[in-house]
């Protein structure tokens, strides 16, 4: 049976198309027709690999992603794919109510997810093949083929759930609606670890770990108990990493593609193809980590460019900022307790989904105890902006001067009629070995004047309700100098 | 233990680099994440940082990204003084600032700094790293015999072997005894000051 072009999943067998091809596409019976829906978007071509009993067994899938082309997995990954708790993540939206400025930014965490497997499996490949390889003490961290062939299967799954435990709207509501000590990643632990998905790993091909599937996906910083040596940081820094982990270029690529912001472009395939294990002999250390041959050095410096207009342009707009605190407010008042409940039965059965419906439920009923909460979201009355601190702001000595103005605005104006927004300036300065033709290992700092320079972006804001801006912002100018010792 | 507010320990860090500085170290961020793992355990205060192991031993990326927000707001800058080296850091006029602002209240906490600045500005990453990573070893398992300790930073670490590794465990040793009798109570009081 052979797949034709207008219809590609005929000929494939079990749960991933119809036994029989049907003539006409149109003429495909109900349950065939369920089936093909419910797995549209994995686009299978005739990649068989071994026939049964007349059957052809698939063991390589591809999905169609406007990123990448195509992303494959093995049938065993297709495990993870499925699972409920992967499935879920259709349904969180990859950069919260961001939609409501960049109306574009519908994607999920769904499709980013498949894209970090994709990069990380790529970054793999070109790290660990041995031509890539100069230097004694890095071929010492590199396991045997078997070992190998393990490790690879625990990063391609480690990517695949490094966001498994992401609260509805992602990081909007994380750092005010979960009990002390939880955060996503611990949540994301907590799942990796759930008896649905070790019952998947003990299955897989190699069987994996899930301690070790844990420290690649959340990274030392999160994985705690649990040490990484050397080599499994690394890994974990293929896909978390700072300077070029995949989730990054993914994320950046992939919120530029749709927000419609072309500045979170990079050319990543030259960065992955130029990535290297590097001693850090200009650190005088023996212990290796992850650089870049000096061709691909501008290509790094595109990706941290790419991530600073993209934090300036779209994460840290001060409108998307201001609707993640509305909608903080909104669900403080609506959840139960006032926080989302760390059960993974509850967890996983909470999505953007149910909090938008409640949103919209609210708004429609006048009466409702959240409806100016829900209002500010679904009508755009979100607060406005009255005080962004300057760099000079900070000459009076306070580091963080919108913190005293937004105390001082809340006494003039009332708590209801003020929000505060704080973001510490983000890391800009990554410092990675790099080879250069000569051979030699040199600091990215010292080479790139650019990765050295590129300002840190920090947001310290403060908002008040549309209907006194005018006044908060004659009080600003009245009062801020003062406030700030700068008279 | 509480935990100390962000001006303070942006004067705890200025602090500690003039020290290493004065004792001629070359302050590159793996001096100053292993020299404040120390400094912070030995001053029993929660500066805020979680350590945990990493890059050349325990790091804390909540430090990391406190040196990165202190360089944004201009406490501190990036030199490259060391043919070979990366960046090292350094104190700006800002940054003197905010440390004399700040000085009296982070007086109790100044052995502690003057202790740990003796001990290791003139090491190198590499010594760093063997002597931050058995003290680690030593924290988290301080009833284990050296030898099993040295098994484990080399587990951690393979690139120390087990004779570097056991010589490290043994300086570990030796510097928490000095700094009881150096620093004695007055480190129980620094979380109650503070």
């Amino acid at each position: 049976m052979r797949a034709s072009p207008l219809y590609p999943l005929a000929g494939l067998t079990g749960r991933f198309g119809p036994q029989i091809a049907p003539s006409n596409p149109r003429n495909v019976g109900h349950k065939e027709h369920k089936e093909n829906i419910y797995y549209l978007d994995l686009v299978i071509y005739s990649v068989a690999i071994r026939q049964r009993g007349g059957k052809i067994m698939k063991h390589n899938h591809e999905f169609r992603d406007p990123i990448h082309t195509f992303i494959s997995l093995r049938t065993d990954e297709r495990r993870v794919v499925d699972s409920r708790p992967f499935q879920r993540l259709r349904h969180i939206h990859q950069l919260a109510l961001t939609y409501l400025v960049y109306p574009g930014a519908t994607h999920k965490r769904f499709e980013h997810s498949l894209g970090v497997m994709h990069l990380a499996s790529r970054i793999f490949d070109v790290v660990t093949a041995p031509e890539n390889i100069f230097d004694d003490s890095v071929r010492r961290i590199i396991p045997d083929e078997e070992a190998k062939r393990y490790w690879k299967s625990v990063l391609r799954t480690a990517a695949l759930c490094h966001d498994l435990g992401h609260l509805p709207f992602s990081h909007a509501a994380e750092d005010q609606l979960l009990p002390d000590g939880y955060d996503h990643e611990r949540l994301t632990k907590d799942i990796i670890r759930s008896p649905e998905m070790l019952e998947i790993w003990e299955t897989m091909t190699p069987r994996l770990r899930s301690d070790d599937i844990i420290k690649l996906a959340v990274g030392p910083k999160k994985a705690d108990p649990l040490e990484l040596d050397t080599w499994e940081s690394i890994l974990a820094e293929i896909i978390i990493g700072d300077a070029f982990g995949a989730d990054r270029m993914d994320y950046l690529l992939r919120d530029s593609y749709h927000a419609g912001v072309e500045y979170g472009k990079f050319d990543h395939n030259r960065l992955i193809n130029t990535l290297r294990i590097l001693p850090l002999s200009y650190a005088d250390t023996d212990e290796p980590a992850l650089g870049l041959e000096s061709g691909g050095l501008e290509s790094s410096e595109g990706l941290m460019v790419a991530r600073y207009f993209m934090y300036k342009q779209v994460y840290l707009h001060p409108i998307r900022r201001v609707y993640d605190i509305h909608l903080v407010d909104f669900l403080k008042s609506w959840l139960p307790n006032r926080i989302f409940s760390t059960k993974l039965k509850t967890i996983l059965g909470m999505t953007d989904i149910e909090a938008l419906a409640a949103i919209r439920k609210a708004y429609d009923t006048a009466k409702s105890s959240n409806y100016a909460l829900a209002k500010r979201i679904e009508c755009r009355e979100h607060f406005r902006f009255f005080y962004s601190a300057s760099p000079s702001d900070k000459d009076g000595g306070k580091l963080i001067p919108g913190r005293t103005i937004a105390a001082a605005a809340e006494a003039s104006f009332g708590r209801a009629a003020i929000r505060y927004d704080y973001v510490p300036p983000k890391s800009s300065a990554p410092n990675f070995p790099v080879r250069r033709y000569d051979g030699t290992i040199e600091s990215s700092l010292k080479l790139s004047p650019i990765l050295e320079k590129l300002p840190a972006i920090e947001v310290d804001t403060v908002y008040c309700d549309k209907s006194i801006l005018a006044d908060a912002v004659r009080w600003r100018q009245e009062n801020a100098a003062k406030l700030l010792d700068l008279e | 233990m509480e935990c100390m507010s962000y001006s303070l320990r942006c004067a705890m860090i200025v602090d500690l680099l003039k020290k290493m500085r004065a004792q001629g170290s070359w302050c590159g961020e793996t001096h100053i994440q292993k020299a404040m793992y120390i400094s912070q355990d030995l001053a029993k205060v929660n500066f805020g940082y979680k350590f945990v192991m990493y890059k050349h031993g325990p790091f804390s990326f909540d430090l990391k990204d406190e040196l990165s927000a202190m360089r944004a707001s201009g406490i501190i800058e990036f030199a490259f003084t060391h043919k070979g080296y990366g960046p090292s850091i350094r104190v700006t006029t800002f940054g003197e600032r905010i440390y004399t602002v700040n000085r009296e209240n982070i007086e109790n906490c100044n052995l502690v700094n003057d202790f740990v600045a003796t001990w290791l500005a003139s090491s190198d990453v590499r010594s760093l790293e063997r002597i931050a990573t058995a003290y680690y070893v030593t924290k988290k398992n301080p009833r284990d015999p050296v030898i099993e300790r040295a098994k484990k930073l080399n587990s951690l670490k393979p690139h120390v072997d087990l004779v570097a590794a056991e010589e490290a465990i043994k300086i570990i040793e030796q510097k928490r005894e000095q700094a009881k009798r150096e620093i004695p109570l007055r480190c129980e009081l620094h979380a109650e000051v503070l």
